[in-house]
């Protein structure tokens, strides 16, 4: 059987043996409940999943039990922790009452603070200002837990937002960081001794509690250990255990960060593509164009250095055509930056094209418009070989079987009689190309050579259909660029608005007449971001004027869509 | 427990709801988006526990457990974007606990315990063409090789999707399935 026939049967095998058993699955079996993790918000630096969780349960009602402090007039408790633990006692109407400190960091943060009568939002101010003048809040990971309790669930409810807005604002005062933990807590026996017991705040235990209650690797045990940890301390302690819980990983640099990485990225990339020289048929116009947004960030990238370059060029391992797509993979592990790529016909016609995917060892690149029979050049840039610095591309070719059969050879048959249109020169190539061969930067003619691809393309897997092509959305292919290969046209990447600004538009290749250098990439255009869908391709596929030499690929294939 | 009244909603889609999304109302006890998950993902489960225990029967009742799991356990997914790597997760231990259950009784080898049925199938696959296919790929092919085939051509899904819920890297998926096909061929013949 062919490999094509052997898939179907498999698939109509398979679908006639798959058994419906829907109706035999009893739905009122229970379902486990994981209580949902409710994740403080508040703070948009840090969000430790794990303990803020654990924080942030809201509590029911106050039942049983709120007679500790009976008496009177206290109706709510506000605790604040970090390394010092400090409880203010306040009444209905928010006066402080009673300021306690339960550990000798918290004397001294209250020493020589009376917080008689004091407003609560004055208080908190003054604690916190006071433990921050202390130096508790001086780490970028510092961490404070609030934790109210109180008789009346939804007057502690907004009494802890309340606090956690004015300790908020007081460490924005203080010019200091923390993460802020809160809880609503409610009064429990075992909390309140495991408090006695290691002399810590009741709500440090009751979080501590909390936090052992929902973790898979804490027990009690851990409690004397954890007891004598700062909120900080803590919070990192979760962090570790519980990775699979995504912890985003304190976001407090990550703006500033970003943003110079992007910076940097897209100007290296502009910087250090042109030089890859790996490139065929680049312009001179296309490089200084490249070269212009300069490459501020990415030092590194010492473009211009043709040794390095060299060390850092990817090598293509393996590239075949399936099932619509251009499979291909490398001999070296990549990282990818700006994700990039550009297919074209032989005729010099460039499809719409992107990635689909990307991964450390390859990547997929869907085009429109390739047909059987026919050979596609494809260039996917953006990507840095690991151990290297500087952004690189890679180039080759595929063929699209004729008849869906995986073509294992080294494609002999690749010696299609037509060739390409304009100058293209000769693909005729089909010369079986060692692997990992470097792509070359041919230019103009040459390039059809270029790009080997080690192994002779195609396995398609799925029966060449090339037309069924799935027209994503991008592409819309069919703009014929109108007009001979204005270079206007070939945008491999996404809109020449955003690729300016690396200079790059994907038009830049030569431009010529047809084909002729239909430069392979362009890479440089950051996009950054995994899939760099190369939309607006006007240039697509074939479209095309490109005026009659068209082979018949360039003929049929085209519009599409 | 059914809670919220979040409806199915499938109805009301403009766009198909994703597997993803009904994972997670599942969660919740939404019946309707258990069987709306089911007809979307049956066929690739089954592919994938036919791919372990080789035999129709087994797999049959594999399926049947799994879906159960799934729908008292859903609520425990941490959506991350891979619904189908969690489901198989749990296809694959349920396939697992069925070899360790049946060697205890039989104390028969694993490998012994798969193979060997492959013959006799609940269901009868009339089309010969379609049963070689099938026979060839469960006898010949390594259990890897046997998912990733079965995944791609019958469950039809992409490389990249199969990459992603086995957890392997895509490069790997694509040079695997490549060498099981042309076992494959090889076996069976050019015709």
């Amino acid at each position: 059987m062919t490999r094509r026939e052997i898939e179907e049967h498999l698939q109509s095998a398979v679908s006639r043996l798959t058994p419906d058993v829907l109706d035999r699955i009893d739905l009122t079996a229970p379902q486990e409940i994981h209580t949902e993790r409710l994740v403080d918000k508040r703070r948009s630096r840090a969000r430790m999943w794990g303990a803020a969780a654990a924080c942030v349960l809201a509590v029911a009602a106050g039942s049983g039990g709120y007679e500790l402090y009976r008496g009177s007039l206290i109706d709510s408790i506000v605790g604040l922790d970090v390394n010092p633990s400090v409880e203010l006692s306040v009444n209905r109407k928010e006066k402080v009452l009673k300021a306690e400190a339960l550990n000798e960091d918290a004397q001294a943060v209250l020493d020589g603070m009376d917080l008689k009568g004091v407003k609560l939002n004055v208080a908190v101010n003054a604690v916190v200002g006071a433990m921050a003048a202390e130096g508790y809040l001086e780490d970028l990971d510092s961490a404070i837990l609030v934790t109210v309790m109180g008789d009346s669930v939804s007057r502690t409810s907004v009494l802890r937002s309340q606090v956690v807005a004015d300790v908020e604002k007081s460490l924005e005062e203080n010019q200091v960081q923390a993460v802020v933990y809160d809880q609503q807590a409610v009064i429990r026996d075992d909390v309140r001794e495991t408090a006695d017991e290691y002399g810590i705040s009741y709500g440090k235990a009751y979080f501590l509690e909390e936090l052992i209650g929902q973790s898979p690797v804490l027990t009690e045990e851990d409690l004397a250990r954890l007891s004598g940890m700062t909120m900080e301390e803590i919070a990192k302690e979760v962090a570790g255990e519980t990775p699979q819980l995504q912890l985003p990983v304190t976001e407090e640099t990550a703006p500033a960060e970003s943003g110079g990485e992007e910076t940097a990225e897209t100007a290296g990339e502009g910087g250090s593509s042109p030089e890859e020289a790996v490139l065929p048929g680049e312009t001179p116009a296309a490089e200084v164009d490249l070269n212009g947004p300069g490459e501020t960030g990415r030092n590194e990238a010492e473009d211009g250095e043709e040794e390095e370059k060299e060390d850092e060029r990817v090598r293509l391992d393996e590239a075949w055509y399936e099932d619509g797509e251009i499979a291909v993979t490398f001999e070296d592990g990549v990282r990818w930056r700006s994700p990039a790529v550009s297919v074209r016909g032989r005729d010099g016609e460039y499809l719409a094209a992107r990635l689909v995917e990307t991964d450390g060892k390859g990547c997929r690149i869907e085009a429109e418009g390739m047909e059987p029979g026919e050979t596609y050049y494809f260039t996917v840039a953006g990507m840095i070989r690991r151990g290297g610095e500087s952004l690189t591309a890679v180039s080759g070719r595929i063929r699209v079987p004729e008849d869906g059969t995986e073509e294992e050879s080294r494609s002999p048959q690749e010696s299609r009689p037509e060739e390409s249109t304009s100058g293209e020169s000769g693909a005729g190539e089909s010369r079986p190309q060692e692997e990992g061969e470097l792509p070359q930067e041919s230019s103009e003619a040459a390039e059809t050579e270029a790009p080997e691809e080690s192994r002779p393309q195609n396995r398609p897997d799925e029966d060449g259909d090339v037309p069924e092509r799935p027209a994503e959305g991008q592409s819309p292919s069919g703009e014929p660029s109108g007009s001979e290969e204005d270079t206007g046209n070939r945008p491999e990447r996404e809109t020449d608005a955003s690729v300016n600004d690396k200079g790059q538009s994907g038009t830049e290749t030569g431009a010529a007449g047809d084909g002729e250098n239909p430069p392979e990439t362009r890479p440089g255009a950051g996009e950054a971001g995994e899939e760099a869908p190369v939309k607006g391709i006007g240039g697509t596929g074939g479209a095309g004027t490109s005026s009659g030499e068209k082979t018949e690929a360039g003929a049929a294939g085209e519009s599409r869509r | 427990m059914l809670l919220f009244g979040l409806t199915a909603a499938v109805g009301e889609q403009k766009r198909p709801v994703s597997d993803e999304e009904l994972l997670k109302r599942v969660g919740i006890g939404d019946e309707e988006a258990f069987r709306q998950l089911y007809q979307n993902t049956d066929r690739t489960i089954y592919s994938f526990i036919l791919s372990i225990v080789k035999n129709p029967c087994d797999a049959e009742e594999v399926l049947q457990e799994t879906y159960l799991k799934i729908w008292t356990s859903a609520s425990g997914y941490v959506g991350q974007g891979k619904p189908l790597a969690w489901m198989f997760t749990i296809a694959r231990n349920l396939c697992y606990m069925r070899f360790r259950d049946r060697k205890h009784e039989a104390d028969v080898g694993l490998e012994e315990l798969s193979r060997g049925e492959t013959g006799e199938f609940c269901r009868q696959i009339e089309n010969l063409a379609d049963r070689m296919a099938l026979e060839a790929a469960l006898e010949i092919l390594k259990e890897d090789e046997r998912q990733i085939v079965l995944l791609h051509a019958s469950a039809g899904m992409k490389h990249r999707e199969i990459a992603a819920s086995l957890q392997m890297p895509l490069a790997t998926v694509l040079s695997k399935y490549r060498r099981a096909m042309k076992k494959m061929e090889n076996y069976l013949g050019r015709e």
